[in-house]
């Protein structure tokens, strides 16, 4: 190599741009509209990443459809058509966001849709590929809301908690924010709001009175976290994603550690069902087709979930000969992950495209973009598991989360399940 | 719940929703030999994999044979703020030569981004000049993101690189074709369709110009003795200048070029058949090949009508006039003996895109242009509703109808075979089926 430097390559790349990161976490508040100052095709790339979960957003998200002319002699009518809906009927909250070419030509945004008679908040920032990936975008956006939030803080709850840095733009992200928001409660937390899930604008002034911030996916959250600490004082905690039972125990624990629970012992009487349960059940299933074990396993997915649902997956829920990790470009993890290898999507790559490639047998936690570069896709012989968006190849209509209690006895289910069906269909094609 | 479409996007000014950058990927993408260089941010690759990954798992059931075929390099310069200060020229010699060192290419390819273009970077230069360093082809394509073109434009401008550059004259080898065009690919069904019908002629396919032949294989791509351009609709302006380039192909190589029509649709197959005869001047293999799709496409029709005769239809259409095709849904109705009770036009082309598909809709049926309150009650009284835009009500029988018009007659046996299945499905399913 010439010198010591990469370039990303296609088959190392796992995220979706800035934009889309931005976009979720605005759509994840139901009563704010987004609009993307920048042309269709990024508009559209973006919509369709957070229209994996929320089908209509584009009734709520739209495009100010740029093109050279507006690049060259600047965008206001561009996007006064698209905003001029918005005089009449605004919003709680209305975010601007510029894609790469709009922010290059200092547009005064917010001026304009300010002197178009917009009445309600207006967040505008720069959020293109330049910015970076999705996470990028959503810490970007969760900043900039603050900014148009009462900063007066109230007084805080002694077991009120928020989450933070959870949102429907990552693969079944809800549904392990309401596992979480369960667990919480069930430990006799209050938990008080998500931002960027679900959560209305005028809820965002109730962030102040939670006792402690829980850091749920750190590459998201840690930024809010850090800008709620100096707004209101507020301290935070960001333990890896709660995968498996232990792995939900260390989670709690982290936490309790950080704020005592009121009633940590029904978590934990909790935790010993679940975790007996899905032990003996399993012992049962093990005389019958013998011992989960896969001679491969590739994780790869966002940051911090991919650690630890690598963590899970060799600690508790399988046997596995050689367990790889693909980390996002630069992103390698602190914690233990327990893999034999640790790769990093872009200074890795061709380690990368040889792993997919060559794999003939085994278990792939990640995402298309991983999947559709094994050439033994078509097999059979690969389970698959998606944790990450995109999807193209599996469907996933209900509510069971990955993370939690709950999350660890579906995942073991489907993994067995799908090691049940597999052995039956290769003793019936050898018969 | 009233009937509503779940995504109408309302073009203002631009005719187009695509970037250049993917058009020059597609055209490259299985050019063994070459290596493309996005000079944009990582994001614009991001989107890139997206799409190969969902083009990936269609082609699972459409062409399985392409997901074993593996793409050249793709690299993207990574492009971020301090570029958009400092300008990007440097770090793009870094990305061609790191290219270079790493997949010893014969050619590298440069696809400029919306961002290059805003901040000026002079890539045409930093090309010439690595060419001159590295001793291998350099090539700038010409446009930047979405600023100056689209997805065609890209693809167009990577194809006549390529043609103009790679392509040497060759001895002719009888009886072969060369397809100029991609409409899903070398496996894809256009393709497998068109194989078949260049059968009735005793012509065999010899390759598929310009993303499924190697660097190598493109030298001697003109040793083709005909070509054949490929193509939805002649009236798309876009498919004309490739169809151009065809023709520069022909005459710089001397090899006869078809691409005055294209086959997609009952009627314009007939009509392709017949033209492509007297092409070739072999009329009475056409006559007997018509004869024979006629045949074919009568005994779907008929077998389709045993459940769909007599059974009201409303027609929602909101796709730009160029690709806007009536006659091919309206005629097919006809045949099948069904009642069009109603249009929809989506007002997704603005008013005067609408008046202009109104007006291209009145040359074939006379049946009642619907919105509002009409529009609902003509959508509850149907039997099946043909639309290209999804509707959110599940209650309806809705065929969506293919962006994208398959080869020969399948478009039409595919919305057919999608119709009667919608008549035996049990509506508490929900009605959709995608033809």
């Amino acid at each position: 190599m010439p010198e010591k430097e990469n370039f990303s390559e296609l088959c190392g790349m796992q995220d979706a741009c800035a934009l889309a990161g931005a976009a979720a976490f605005f759509a994840g508040i139901p009563d704010a509209a987004v609009v993307i100052n920048g042309p269709l095709w990024c508009y559209y790339y973006a919509m369709r990443h957070i229209e994996m979960n929320e089908p209509l957003i584009s009734k709520r998200m739209l495009c100010t459809q740029l093109d050279n002319e507006s690049i060259v002699f600047g965008s206001e009518e561009y996007l006064r058509d698209t905003l001029e809906q918005y005089v009449e009927n605004p919003p709680s909250v209305l975010c601007i966001e510029n894609n790469c070419s709009a922010s290059l030509i200092g547009d005064d945004v917010e001026g304009i849709a300010r002197e178009m008679g917009i009445t309600c908040p207006i967040v505008v920032f720069d959020s293109g590929g330049l910015t970076g990936g999705f996470a990028e975008g959503w810490q970007k956006a969760s900043i900039a809301v603050m900014d148009a939030v009462n900063s007066d803080g109230k007084e805080k709850e002694a077991a009120a908690v928020n989450l933070i840095g959870v949102t429907d733009g990552y693969y079944n992200g809800i549904n392990d924010a309401a596992e979480l928001k369960r667990l919480l409660e069930l430990s006799g937390y209050h938990v008080q709001e998500c931002p960027g899930a679900a959560m209305s604008f005028s809820d965002f002034e109730k962030l102040s009175r939670a006792s402690l911030n829980i850091v749920v996916h750190r590459e998201l959250g840690l930024p809010l976290a850090e800008k709620l600490k100096n707004m209101y004082g507020t301290p935070y905690v960001s333990p890896l994603p709660p995968y498996g039972v232990s792995g939900t125990r260390e989670w709690m624990k982290a936490i309790n550690e950080a704020l005592a629970a009121p009633d940590f012992k029904r978590f934990e009487a909790e935790c010993d069902i679940a975790g007996q349960r899905i032990f003996l059940r399993i012992s049962e299933l093990k005389g019958i087709w013998d011992e989960l074990w896969y001679d491969e396993a590739v994780v790869s997915g966002t940051q911090s979930s991919a650690v630890a649902f690598a963590r899970a997956l060799r600690g508790e829920w399988a046997d596995i000969g050689k367990l790889t990790l693909i980390c996002p470009a630069g992103e390698k993890p602190e914690e233990d992950c327990l893999a034999d290898e640790v790769l990093d999507a872009a200074e890795d790559i061709d380690a990368v495209r040889e792993r997919l490639n060559e794999m003939k047998s085994g278990i792939v936690a990640a995402s298309s973009n991983e999947t559709t570069q094994l050439l033994n896709f078509t097999d059979g012989k690969i389970e698959i598991f998606p944790i990450a968006y995109p999807v193209f190849d599996s469907m996933r209509l209900s509510d069971t989360p990955f993370m939690g209690l709950r999350g660890a006895a579906y995942v073991q289910e489907t993994l067995w399940n799908a090691k049940i069906h597999e052995i039956a269909r290769s003793g019936a094609k050898r018969k | 719940m009233a009937i509503e479409a779940k995504r109408v996007l309302k073009c203002r000014r631009v005719a187009s929703c695509s970037c250049t950058m993917t058009g020059v990927w597609r055209a490259l993408c299985y050019v063994d030999g070459a290596v493309v260089i996005y000079h944009s941010p990582r994001a614009c690759a991001h989107i890139a994999r997206r799409m190969d990954a969902s083009s990936f798992c269609r082609l699972i059931t459409d062409a399985p044979e392409e997901t074993k075929l593996r793409s050249i390099p793709l690299l993207s310069t990574d492009l971020t703020d301090e570029e958009a200060v400092f300008g990007g020229e440097e770090r793009l010699r870094r990305a061609v030569r790191y290219a270079y060192e790493k997949y010893n290419p014969q050619a590298v390819f440069i696809a400029n981004s919306c961002v290059s273009g805003v901040i000026g970077d002079d890539t045409g230069a930093v090309a010439e000049e690595m060419t001159e360093e590295l001793g291998i082809p350099v090539i700038e394509t010409s446009h930047h993101g979405f600023l100056d073109g689209e997805y065609f434009d890209g693809y167009l401008d990577a194809a006549r690189i390529l043609m103009q550059r790679f392509m040497k004259p060759q001895k002719k080898i009888p009886g072969t074709v060369l397809i100029f065009g991609d409409c899903g690919g070398i496996f894809g069904a256009y393709t497998r369709e068109m194989r078949r019908m260049l059968d009735y002629f005793g012509l065999k396919i010899s390759g598929q110009f310009p993303s499924y032949m190697s660097l190598a294989e493109l030298e001697k791509a003109p040793s083709a003795a005909l070509t054949v351009v490929i193509g939805r609709s002649e009236s798309d302006v876009r498919q004309q200048h490739f169809a151009a380039v065809g023709r520069e192909f022909s005459e710089k190589f001397n090899i006869p070029c078809f691409s005055e029509l294209y086959p997609v649709g009952y009627l314009r197959t007939m009509e392709w058949l017949k033209r492509f005869g007297e092409f070739l001047g072999m009329e009475a293999a056409a006559a007997e090949a018509v004869k024979k799709e006629h045949q074919r496409f009568m005994a779907v029709v008929d077998k389709s009508a045993e459940t769909l005769r007599g059974k009201k239809v409303v027609y929602c259409a909101g796709r730009a006039t160029e690709f806007f095709q009536p006659q091919t849904v309206l005629l097919m109705l006809e045949k099948l003996g069904m009642e069009l009770i109603g249009i929809q036009l989506f007002e997704s082309q603005g008013e005067e895109g609408r008046q202009r598909n109104e007006a291209k809709l009145r040359q074939y049926t006379d049946a009642p242009v619907l919105s509002g309150e009409d529009f609902e009650k003509a959508v509850r009284e149907s039997d099946v509703v043909l639309t290209t835009h999804e509707l959110v009500n599940s209650e309806v029988r809705q065929i969506i109808l293919p962006c994208v018009a398959g080869a020969g007659w399948t478009g039409e046996k595919a919305v057919m075979d999608a119709m009667v299945r919608v008549m035996h499905r049990a509506l508490s399913r929900g009605g959709l089926i995608y033809a």
